[in-house]
């Protein structure tokens, strides 16, 4: 059953308690699984640590400007670039649709961080790997919400089944724009574009701030793509000259066969 | 008719032919190197570089610590092509810069510039004369060199430029942008395509009969005869024939 997570930009308080929570979370994973304990995680400047990261913006002009915190993580996208395209097979998608690398298997070539369209996935030299967010799917599968969900204060964090969440947040969006006025946006509830789908992370945010929430209208990597097309071109080409070459091979032995011939009538 | 069965003229020079006959070597390491990387409909290639992968870890470790699940052979064979490759680019680069300084001093003496006029009426006439050759199969009126035989040098020569500073940029990315990382990739992807389309090509028209002589030149000793430059290529024996080379 698909598990998604709601963010309501408008209820957040802008307390940080989700990216605390996501940050201690992962260094007690990498004490359970790396033997990397508080001590050592707590000094370094880890990618674990960063997979819920705040992004500070002004929006509108002065003297009505304002900062406004963005989030950037991953969204664990329907159609994951990352996962289509990882050479490994190092990512998989959980039941609940979280996507997540599988470090032992990662090889650290980086082609996740090349083709995701929200610039998610990050190196990490020391282990040769990437990383990001596993959408705490060891938490959902034992039954357990999201640590960034339990830690928010003001329930602009939700989780839990597709149509639970799906409800949640048109509810909270109809009532927006009823109490508030302005249209608003279910980002990830419909598929965003042909290359993400839908998202497994939504976002509720005014339309007009958008771009300001990092919720881009297409989000795509052109190079991506283009390598993508070069791959099928590159096919198309390979089996256009080997038919080439055997209507060529047919041509040169019809030719020949002739020559032989035209020579035994002569001698 | 006067015959110059015994007289034989350097068609390549020992620089020519060691540089092609590494050069082979390269291509096939960079393919099955490169390839599971590009794409993984080639990940069996990966499994096969996982043998050496895990009878290592296996020394080293003192049991099969590694190569253990089908994942786990996939990435082990994946890191050990992904090495290769870039040992082997190290080896290319060894091999080529001596090959391109040598070619680059006699630049002018390049044989697959246009031979008598440049233009598009020279490239048409080139293109009849590939017509003439390839398709009504007589011998066209070129020189060392057919018209498609410099393409394909000139789009070779700019193809494996491109996959050479795009890999360089791949193997010390860290030193780069992230945007510029990516569209090294795009470049590297391209043009190895490209590459991998213009081979073939390549490899199919030196294998017909009637290019037996250069194929044997650039294998064997780089020497053809000069009946078989009378005849095959008229331009060039005519130009040795002013120069009195022959």
């Amino acid at each position: 059953m698909r598990h998604l997570m709601l963010y309501d930009t408008l209820s957040c308080l802008n307390c940080f308690a989700c990216m605390s929570a996501c940050s201690a979370e992962n260094r007690m994973r990498m004490a359970r699984d790396e033997g990397i304990h508080i001590e050592r995680s707590s000094n370094a400047l880890l990618p674990e640590t960063f997979y819920f990261t705040p992004v500070r913006r002004e929006v509108g002009a002065y003297p009505k400007a304002r900062v406004l915190v963005a989030f950037h993580h991953c969204r664990h996208c329907e159609h994951a670039p990352c996962l289509a395209n990882c050479p490994s097979g190092a990512i998989e998608r959980r039941p609940g649709g979280q996507v997540v690398i599988n470090a032992s298997a990662c090889i650290g070539c980086r082609t996740c961080i090349d083709v995701c369209p929200y610039d998610v996935p990050r190196y990490d030299p020391v282990s040769n790997t990437a990383k990001k967010c596993i959408g705490c799917y060891d938490r959902v599968e034992s039954g357990r919400q999201q640590v960034c969900v339990s830690a928010c204060p003001a329930g602009a964090l939700v989780s839990g089944s597709e149509a639970e969440v799906i409800a949640e947040g048109e509810k909270r969006l109809g009532r927006y724009a009823e109490r508030l006025g302005g249209e608003y946006m279910l980002y990830g509830k419909e598929a965003v574009n042909a290359t993400v789908g839908r998202t497994g992370w939504l976002t509720l945010a005014p339309k007009a701030l958008a771009e300001a929430y990092l919720l881009p209208e297409n989000p795509v990597k052109r190079t991506m793509q283009a390598r993508q097309g070069s791959k099928t071109l590159g096919t198309m080409g390979l089996a256009g000259i080997g038919a080439g070459a055997a209507l060529h091979s047919l041509h040169w032995l019809s030719a020949r066969k002739k020559k032989v011939r035209e020579e035994e009538h002569g001698e | 008719m006067e015959s110059n069965t015994e007289t034989y003229i350097t068609a390549f020079s020992g620089m020519q032919r060691w540089f092609h006959k590494h050069i082979i070597h390269f291509m096939v390491l960079f393919f099955i190197t490169g390839l599971p990387v590009f794409s993984t409909n080639f990940s069996f290639l990966a499994s096969m570089f996982s043998a050496p992968h895990d009878a290592i870890s296996f020394a080293g470790a003192g049991g099969p610590a590694l190569g253990e699940t089908p994942a786990d052979r996939l990435a082990g064979g994946l890191q050990v092509a992904r090495i290769l490759h870039r040992v082997t680019a190290l080896f290319f680069v060894m091999t080529a810069l001596p090959f391109c300084l040598t070619m680059l001093a006699f630049v002018r003496r390049w044989k697959i510039w246009p031979e008598q006029s440049w233009g598009p009426r020279a490239l048409f006439r080139g293109l009849g004369e590939l017509w003439t050759t390839y398709v009504r199969l007589e011998h066209g009126r070129f020189g060392k060199f057919n018209t498609g035989q410099k393409g394909f040098a000139w789009l070779m020569i700019l193809a494996v430029a491109a996959i050479t500073g795009s890999g360089m940029v791949l193997m010390f990315r860290d030193l780069f942008s992230q945007a510029f990382q990516e569209q090294a990739r795009f470049v590297h992807a391209v043009s190895f395509v490209f590459i991998s389309l213009l081979l073939p090509v390549h490899i199919y028209l030196s294998l017909i009969p009637m290019n037996r002589h250069g194929l044997r030149a650039i294998f064997r000793d780089g020497l053809m005869s000069a009946d078989a430059v009378r005849e095959h290529h008229p331009l060039w024996y005519e130009e040795l024939k002013r120069e009195g080379r022959l």
